[in-house]
């Protein structure tokens, strides 16, 4: 069954009564009281952020070898010593400006994978995106992206709209799916149809409500095709409407109970804040922070994208501790790549290979997992990675989501156990 | 009318009912009736499939001239269709190394400017074919090619492969399959795209061969994994040269006896082709495709055994398959018409042609990214996702958006700022680009893999970056993260407002001069037009009393139409992007 035939049947339930043309409003108020309620219902579980590093983040300036040699060696104005890092371990400090992270470390809410790759890593941003979209070596040749092949195995009859959401610009090829497309928006305001009032009344009941007027007349062969099509699409408006209300509501209602940044990152967290109080059932949100591809005069653009990631990402995560539906949600961050070790004549790096991958929240064993690739032995001039991504990967989809890893990412990888 | 038809009916009529059941009889045209009804109905969606949709005034003409003249028009070689001209503009790996370093960094932008400047130019150009060109069909076809031999851009990296893969799908859209499938293994950009230029005698890489089973011409099942490499193997030394031509390098190719689906010799990428093109798998597989596309539904088992041995017997000559099919009474079954969602471009150009309106074309190009087809970037080798797949709450409501910033009832000002938006403070913001990108640090172990892997876009954030550790360029970080949390028609309106573009739109002339006056009579009309299919009589009910409401609060009487009164053309307008808003609105 499509995402849409299995839509229509759902959002079935909460349509009632018949509706005048002149004046009628498809949803009564009661209605709306049984779809709030049967949302509610299904809203019972873990959600995952994904925050993507677009760019190829620089490992080497986030977490810190700050007593190691070899790194001194190779960065001139990259490098960060004792004074300039959050020490978290033994020759490990979190770059400087990420005091609000080092404070969810202290709390022991932060898992760091170190030295995370895969085998043959591929320095091109797009191909290399593909690959962590995918979880497949093969990229997008291999089929859908990683979360809607989640979707499907995990929530294969939760269909309402907002299971998967992305918030931004380009929605990235992870949520990319033929049964469980996401809900992409870049804005919740735009998340609308835009006309005049007297427009949008006659819109938002062009949907289910017309359906109901079309089944008191006769059915005609000649038109057999159309009517079932119409009836589908009929279902995606009536979701539409309602989806764009929920979201626009959620986003316009919210308090937050931290102070996010006046920033993109900021106010995009906040949303995702919003939506995940609003009880939408949405599973899997996904956003991005750009920047990082520094090739030239790296130390100031990558500090102010860390003063980004911490201020923004920070501010989030104090507002999720609040509730418990934050609680139930954890954060994934990520880049297609780390950079070089030795730094180019440019005071910057160029496209590497392993880095580290960080998982924050409330239910994280904090620490720091995996082994830092050596500094000394590297892979033509790399770090080499020492763990795979998709066991990161698989211990969300198998100790977060509860279903074996393989049915996503079609092989076993090692276990990695990153919740308490 | 198509033999097959005379035959279902001497069947018909010989034949005792149990026999019916047997594969030659196709159960849902035996109880259409053989006979191809030709009416406007017929007429719009031939257009729709084969072309991209009727100009009001076309359908009358067509019932009248009959099938044969429309279909002699769809099919007729044109003079006009030359092919665009561009520049080739490639990168010389070697030349750009004895440059200094801020001359190769100029010379990067530059290239990078210049490269999607000509890919947008050329887009551009398809666009307006497809708008109001005079080769429909062809251009229907090519976009069907592209989906079908797919290449993007994001990996083949510079447009000029991309726009000539373009040219060579003009060229064969309605010629041979079997010699546009040779001439695919010598396309830079698919060599580059499925990766052929690094597959080597030594060293295989079976990227194409594989694809070129599975996806170009037998499908999954019908050829083994030794025969995946086998075909990595002939295909091998299929490469391309600096300046992104075709080229066969001898020395890399694997001169050796090779067993291709049990038939042996000393292979070839054309002695491939030859044996893709005997096997029965094949014809069924693009027979398979094509009227999938073309009905928008996948034939059943009798029909697509029929049609592909046509297709056999007609050595896969395109033009004869599709004549047939377009006259075959079953392409215009209820069961199809009006019954699938049109894709974004099909949405945004038959509008536009529905309404009579030509934008800019980046209106489309852009319109049709945000809904999910970007031309020139297919999501992955299968290409597109047709059908059902298109909708989503999220593009629903947005390609109604496009309509309103079509028509011009909805401008920026009429956006609402809710309070989520004015949270943001811009200057703080970083672009969250970063999705393209430079190879700079991608080390080029040979000028094989310099070519398939350096390209000329340089990553942004490198050049925004000023000197001496400075944040990136602020002004531009400040305008991109502007940009990049506003609502898709908030970016189209701004584009079609550089583009100084305004609706040239009389509804209401348009309508006196049909004498169309009552509401009723407004509303069928409007519907006729600017729909793809025969809107239900609900839809027309619900839109007769929106307007009957909407004109009693102007204070006008039924029938009280006048061309050039502003409020009532803003109320047809508005109309106008209701009727394209809605869900009949995406079928075609």
């Amino acid at each position: 069954m499509s995402a849409m035939e299995s839509t229509t049947l759902h959002r079935r339930g909460f349509l009632t009564g018949g509706i005048s043309f002149l004046g009628g409003l498809a949803l009564t108020p009661s209605a709306a009281r049984a779809a709030r309620r049967a949302l509610d219902s299904q809203d019972d579980g873990r959600r995952l952020v994904l925050l993507q590093l677009s760019g190829g983040n620089d490992g080497l300036s986030t977490v810190v070898p700050f007593e190691d040699d070899a790194y001194a060696r190779a960065r001139e104005t990259t490098r960060m010593g004792a004074k300039d890092v959050l020490r978290i371990a033994e020759n490990r400090g979190l770059h400087g400006a990420l005091g609000r992270l080092k404070a969810e470390w202290d709390e022991g809410r932060v898992a760091i994978v170190e030295g995370v790759g895969y085998e043959r890593m591929i320095r091109s941003h797009f191909r290399a995106l593909e690959v962590w979209h995918t979880g497949q070596r093969a990229g997008r040749n291999s089929g859908e992206g990683w979360v809607g092949r989640l979707a499907q195995s995990a929530w294969k009859d939760q269909d309402h709209p907002e299971l998967v959401v992305h918030l931004g610009r380009n929605a990235p090829y992870s949520v990319y799916s033929t049964t469980h497309p996401a809900v992409a928006l870049e804005s919740p305001t735009g998340y609308q149809w835009f006309g005049s009032e007297p427009e949008a009344e006659v819109y938002r009941m062009a949907g289910g409500a017309l359906q109901e007027e079309a089944r008191g007349r006769p059915p005609a062969a000649r038109h057999a095709g159309r009517d079932s099509a119409l009836a589908k699409l009929r279902g995606v408006l009536d979701d539409a409407r309602d989806s764009s209300l929920r979201i626009r509501r959620a986003a316009a209602s919210y308090r937050p109970l931290a102070e996010y940044p006046r920033n993109l990152l900021g106010a995009t967290l906040r949303d995702v804040a919003a939506l995940t109080h609003a009880g939408m059932g949405t599973r899997v949100y996904s956003v991005a922070l750009g920047g990082f591809d520094t090739h030239a005069a790296q130390r100031g653009s990558h500090d102010s994208l860390m003063r980004i990631l911490d201020g923004a990402l920070g501010a989030f995560l104090e507002d999720l501790s609040y509730s418990a539906e934050g609680r139930e949600t954890v954060v994934l961050v990520f880049s297609e790549f780390g950079r070089r070790v030795q730094e180019n004549a440019s005071r910057g790096t160029d496209h590497g290979k392993a880095g580290p991958m960080f998982l924050f929240g409330s239910k994280v064993a904090g620490g720091l997992y995996g082994a830092h690739p050596s500094l000394e032995e590297l892979e033509s001039g790399d770090l080499g990675h020492t763990t795979d991504f998709r066991s990161v990967y698989g211990a969300l989809i198998e100790d977060w989501f509860g279903i074996p890893h393989e049915r996503v990412l079609g092989v076993r990888y090692p276990r990695l156990e990153l919740f308490g | 009318m198509s033999i097959r038809v005379r035959e279902l009916l001497t069947l018909a009529l010989l034949a005792p009912a149990a026999q019916a059941q047997e594969d030659v009889l196709d159960a849902t045209v035996f109880e259409q009736g053989p006979v191809l009804e030709w009416d406007a109905r017929a007429v719009e969606h031939l257009l729709n499939r084969a072309g991209f949709g009727a100009r009001p005034a076309e359908i009358e003409r067509w019932v009248e001239a009959g099938p044969e003249a429309l279909l002699a028009d769809l099919f007729a070689v044109r003079e006009d269709g030359e092919p665009f001209y561009v520049d080739p503009l490639v990168y010389h790996g070697k030349q750009m190394r004895s440059m200094g370093r801020e001359a190769l960094q100029r010379e990067k932008v530059r290239l990078r400017r210049e490269n999607r400047r000509q890919q947008q130019t050329f887009l551009g150009h398809w666009v307006e074919r497809m708008l109001d060109g005079s080769d429909p069909l062809r251009e229907r076809m090519v976009l069907f090619w592209h989906g079908f031999f797919t290449s993007a851009a994001t990996k083949v990296r510079l447009s000029y492969p991309m726009t000539r893969q373009n040219e060579l799908f003009r060229e064969h859209a309605l010629g041979n399959y079997g010699e546009l499938l040779g001439a695919i293994l010598r396309d830079p950009a698919m060599l580059i795209y499925l990766d052929n230029v690094t597959n080597r005698r030594d060293h295989p890489n079976e990227n194409l061969a594989r694809e070129l089973m599975e996806l170009f011409s037998l499908g999954e099942g019908n050829y083994t994994e030794r025969d995946v490499q086998e075909v990595a193997r002939a295909l091998t030394g299929y490469t391309i040269d600096r300046g992104r031509e075709f080229r066969f390098d001898p020395s890399i190719h694997d001169f050796g006896p090779k067993v291709v689906l049990g038939v042996e010799g000393r292979h070839d990428a054309d002695a491939v082709v030859e044996i893709l093109l005997a096997q029965p798998a094949c014809a069924r597989w693009v027979t398979q495709r094509l009227i999938t596309y073309l009905e928008g539904k996948a034939p059943d088992d009798g029909r697509l055994e029929d049609y592909a041995a046509f297709l056999r017997d007609n050595d896969y000559e395109l033009a004869p398959f599709l004549e047939r099919l377009f006259l075959d009474p079953a392409f215009y079954r209820e069961e199809l018409i009006g019954a699938r969602v049109q894709s974004p471009i099909d949405y945004l150009v038959g509008s536009c042609r529905r309404l009579g309106l030509r934008p800019h074309p980046g209106f489309v190009l852009t319109g049709a990214t945000y809904l999910g087809q970007q031309l020139f970037e297919p999501p992955n080798v299968k290409g597109w996702e047709e059908g059902e797949a298109w909708i989503t709450t999220a593009t629903l409501m947005n390609r109604g958006n496009l309509m309103g910033a079509l028509l011009g009832v909805v401008s920026i000002e009429d956006l609402d700022e809710d309070a989520v938006l004015t949270l943001e403070d811009p200057a703080l913001a970083m672009a969250p680009e970063g999705e393209e990108g430079g190879e700079e640090g991608e080390v080029a172990t040979t000028e094989l893999e310099m070519l398939a892997g350096e390209g000329v876009m340089t990553d942004e954030g490198a050049v925004m970056t000023g000197s001496e550790g400075e944040a990136p360029n602020a002004e531009l970080a400040r305008e991109r993260a502007a940009r990049s949390r506003v609502s898709v028609v908030r970016k189209i309106l701004k584009l079609m407002d550089s583009t100084g573009y305004r609706p040239r739109l009389n509804l209401t002339a348009r309508l006196t001069r049909r004498h169309v006056a009552t509401d009723r009579e407004i509303v069928d009309r409007l519907c006729d037009e600017l729909l793809a299919i025969e809107a239900p009589l609900e839809t027309r009910r619900m839109l007769t009393a929106f307007l009957h409401k909407e004109r009693e609060l102007l204070g006008r009487d039924q029938g009280e139409l006048q061309a050039g009164n502003p409020e009532f053309e803003h109320l047809l307008r508005r109309l106008a992007h209701l009727i394209l808003s809605l869900p009949e609105a995406q079928l075609g």
